[in-house]
């Protein structure tokens, strides 16, 4: 089995504000996902999960360890490999209106990332229907600006920008969250749809149980910045080893996990 | 036996580019002391609106109807003839404000900040308010509740200042308690523990305690009762483990169904088309009815209530009244 | 307990309708001072505009034997100790003073939000170098400065814009670089970034246009502190000739005289086109705050 995504002991460190001690978000962390696969990364506020999603990415750089993307380590690619790399992973973000330039309409936040990316002029109308096709928005929606739409619309918007560059990671950072119940379910059928159709990998970043244990194949818990437990969603929230994991399970309200 | 708290035909409206739309229309509520009401829905519902109109914090703009009245422990505070309350608001009613929300000066020690109130609504003063501030901070749960006093607000936890705010609310020993999202902003831990304490409260103190969420694991975990809102409407209403385990209203069945079971991983969930209407596009007959997979020509016309069995759960929607046959 | 709104989780989501930028710009227009400013601001620059039109008399124009006229329907405001028409000279003498406020309002503007934007975005040792820069202006009096600076170079209209702008560029310079700070951890900005764009697309497309609000408001109200200290140097005899401040100076001359129009009516210009500035800023202020914004 092939990893698309290889995280070896990962440590990122923040330098602290004034005087104040450095702060250790991740303390070496290890994972994998392969290709097709989701891997579910469960944790509290401030364990670490947000950091590790961007590190992947190389959006923070990290203070030890390695990251290998399809063979290749993060940390040794140039600025043509850095480039080819955002071309093959995107991120979408929990909050859909901090993650939308306010001043832009929509038609022009996806034109721009296929105009970064090389689309010629004339074919950037046909791809901005197809994306949006693709996320289930309809086409006038490129004259609207962010605060002009519903959450859920704004978040397809996003998922939309994310796929502009045929990804084939996608990190998605509590991209449900935000969300009402009836628009969630929306949106997470969309997610899974895409990753059927697309053949995508997703890193699913949340704090919600039910929702992590219905998106993934695998589950990693992080605890302040560690692994503490790593599996199968029904092995670790249905019978989870460590005693972080345990208290997790037994904090989950009933109907937000019912297993 | 009249309710704590009693609302009927609640309507608030807002202005928008056409003129005024109801956020909050038709909303009948009623509370018993001792009793935990849980007003869920979705953002847009009208929950808040509803609850802010209780407590007369309604932003500037908002008209409410005439025919409006709000009661609560017998006292008309909202309608015709009703008393002008201006110690209304932490007096009778404590509200529970969202942690992070800014209800906390983050300059002011947390001791000031409950003393002021606990001052200007108990009518004590000097060593009595002090003893007085540290009896809530025990009684919230807080250990060392006179550290907790002189401490800021930044010196606190996500959890503690939930506490404090929820003391706060007490300080001005109110029989209705508001609580707006009191733990959406809190890890799963934390916010059992609070919810824990809202519930004992409601019971030692013999509260009735509104709780707006949109979790309805919250529901289902904390309230004795629920009323479901959407657009502006209560759909439907009734005890909460009644309500959860068998839903009448098909939109209360959609909200349910759309959650993760946990059974069939990565399958498409039963998610509900189309979106919530707007206030202002929101026509005659069952709000409902353009998102309900089994509307019927009927449904152009607004839905009365009807009574469910004899649980006292009670639905707008004309399908349970053809169920009853 | 404080009267504040309670704030629910879900302020991002509410009704389209009530929120949005329509509503607040429409809110500038909704203010009744805001659009008085307004009005005095076209108004005053019309007049410049279109001076040499509207002007009865050429501003230069001397004629000692009707010196020191009284108002009258030939010299509407009078005329001055060399006979020359004070309506004239105060609608060119409004090209000078507004044209030198706005020019260097505009320059410090564009000097400041590219130094504070380019600091505030790249940190490091340029965020340093900025604003040392800017505490170096900042601890020179400005006037003495000006005064100063201007004695040696002799009054013209580029010394005096320069000069000004380079004393003002430090508070936009600031401004930008504050909100360039706050807006660069932002998720839009992350996105950018995840998505490969370059540094100076970044700046330029997402965070100086969304960082721009607040520098605009204080350009604003800074013209009209502009047009006063432009009057009180030319008042010192640093001016232009036709600069408000230096017909106000000649009015001065001749107060004792008795020719009272010489000194009021330069006076209430200066007076009335601060205000109208102040006006629109305030105004501006108010349309742009995301606080003013109505939420439910």
């Amino acid at each position: 089995m092939s990893n698309l995504l290889e995280v070896r002991d990962l440590a990122v460190t923040f330098p602290g504000h004034r005087g104040s001690e450095p702060c250790a978000a991740v303390r070496g962390v290890s994972l994998a996902i392969a290709r097709g696969e989701t891997l579910g990364l469960v944790g509290e506020s401030g364990a670490g999960k947000t950091t590790i999603g961007r590190a992947v990415l190389g959006l923070v750089r990290p203070s030890a360890g390695s990251i290998q993307f399809d063979g290749i380590d993060l940390g040794s690619m140039d600025q043509v490999g850095l480039q080819r790399f955002r071309r093959r992973a995107q991120i979408v973000f929990q909050d859909s209106m901090e993650s939308l330039n306010p001043r832009m309409r929509i038609g022009d936040v996806l034109r721009e990332v296929l105009m970064v990316h090389g689309t010629p002029r004339g074919s950037r109308p046909e791809e901005v229907r197809a994306l949006l096709e693709r996320v289930g928005l309809p086409p006038g929606i490129v004259e609207l600006r962010p605060h002009e739409l519903s959450a859920g619309q704004r978040q397809r918007v996003g998922i939309a920008r994310a796929l502009a560059v045929s990804p084939e990671l996608v990190v998605l950072d509590e991209p449900v969250s935000a969300l009402d119940v009836s628009v969630r379910a929306q949106v997470m059928n969309l997610l899974l749809t895409l990753q059927s159709e697309l053949a995508l990998t997703y890193l699913f970043i949340s704090h919600d149980l039910a929702v992590v244990h219905h998106m993934s194949d695998r589950i990693t818990v992080v605890h302040e910045g560690k692994v503490v437990e790593e599996g199968p969603p029904d092995v670790v929230l249905q019978q989870p080893a460590h005693p972080y994991t345990r208290a997790l399970t037994d904090s989950a309200l009933p109907w937000t996990v019912r297993m | 036996m009249s309710s704590l708290l009693r609302v009927a035909d609640l309507t608030v409206s807002f202005p928008d580019r056409h003129g005024r739309a109801p956020v909050v229309q038709g909303v009948q509520l009623s509370l018993e002391a001792g009793e935990i009401l849980a007003l869920v829905g979705e953002s847009g519902s009208g929950k808040t609106v509803t609850a802010l109109s209780l407590v007369r914090l309604l932003p500037p703009g908002a008209t409410v109807a005439p025919e409006s009245v709000v009661e609560i422990g017998g006292i008309r505070v909202l309608g015709p003839g009703a008393t002008p309350a201006r110690h209304l608001r932490g007096g009778t009613v404590g509200v529970v404000f969202q942690e992070g929300s800014g209800a906390l000066n983050p300059v002011r020690r947390i001791g000031e900040q409950l003393r002021e109130v606990v001052v200007r609504h108990r009518g004590v003063a000097g060593a009595e308010a002090g003893r007085e501030v540290v009896r809530l901070l025990e009684e919230v749960g807080l250990p060392e509740p006179s550290r907790v006093a002189s401490s800021f607000p930044h010196q606190l936890s996500g959890g503690m200042r939930q506490r404090v705010l929820i003391a706060l609310a007490l300080a001005g020993d109110p029989r209705l308690l508001v609580a707006d999202e009191p733990t959406s902003a809190l890890d799963a831990r934390v916010q059992l523990r609070i919810l824990a304490l809202i519930r004992e409260l409601t019971r030692t103190r013999g509260l009735g305690t509104l709780l707006i969420t949109h979790d309805l694991g919250v529901v289902a975990h904390t309230s004795d009762r629920v009323a479901v809102m959407y657009a502006g409407r209560v759909l439907e209403e009734g005890r909460a483990d009644q309500l959860l385990r068998s839903p009448g209203h098909p939109y209360t069945r959609g909200l349910l169904a759309a959650l993760p079971s946990g059974r069939q991983r990565k399958a498409p969930l039963a998610s509900m088309p189309g979106r919530m209407p707007p206030p202002g596009l929101r026509g005659a007959g069952c709000v409902f009815r353009d998102r309900c997979s089994q509307e019927r020509p009927r449904c152009r016309e607004e839905p009365d209530w009807v009574s469910l069995g004899e649980t006292g759960g009670r639905v707008r929607c004309w399908l349970a009244l053809e169920a009853e046959g | 307990m404080d009267s504040r709104t309670a704030v629910s989780s879900d302020r991002s989501k509410a009704p389209p309708l009530l929120a949005g930028r329509v509503a607040r710009w429409s809110s500038l227009g909704g203010n009744r001072m805001a659009r008085l400013g307004l009005m005095g601001v076209g108004v005053a620059a019309g007049l410049a505009l279109l001076a040499p039109m509207l002007a009865p008399h050429d501003p230069m124009q001397t004629d000692l034997t009707r010196n020191l006229l009284a108002p009258s329907w030939d010299h509407l405001l009078g005329t001055d100790q060399l006979g020359r028409d004070v309506l004239s000279r105060l609608l060119h003498g409004a090209r000078v003073s507004l044209g030198i406020a706005l020019l260097s309002g505009t320059l410090s503007v564009v000097i400041g939000v590219a130094l504070g934007a380019l600091g505030g975005y790249l940190g490091g040792w340029v965020d340093s170098v900025v604003m040392r820069m800017v505490d170096v202006v900042l601890a020179v009096p400005r006037l003495v400065l000006l005064v100063t600076v201007i004695a040696i170079v002799q009054p013209s209209v580029t010394a005096i814009v320069l000069l000004l702008a380079f004393t003002q560029w430090p508070a936009p310079a600031r401004l930008i670089r504050a909100e360039i700070l706050s807006l660069k951890e932002r998720d839009f900005v992350e996105a950018a970034r995840a998505l490969g764009y370059s540094r100076t697309r970044i700046l330029l497309r997402h965070l100086v246009p969304n960082a721009l609000s607040p520098v605009l408001v204080a350009a604003t109200l800074g013209v009209s502190h502009t047009v006063i200290l432009e009057s009180g140097l030319a008042f010192l005899g640093l001016g232009v000739p036709l600069s408000w401040g230096t017909l106000l100076l000649s009015g001065q001359a001749n107060l004792l005289t008795g020719a009272w129009w010489l000194s009021v009516f330069p006076g209430v210009a200066i007076a009335l086109v601060a205000i109208a500035f102040n006006l629109v800023g305030d105004g501006l202020r108010d349309a742009l705050d995301p606080r003013q914004e109505v939420r439910l």
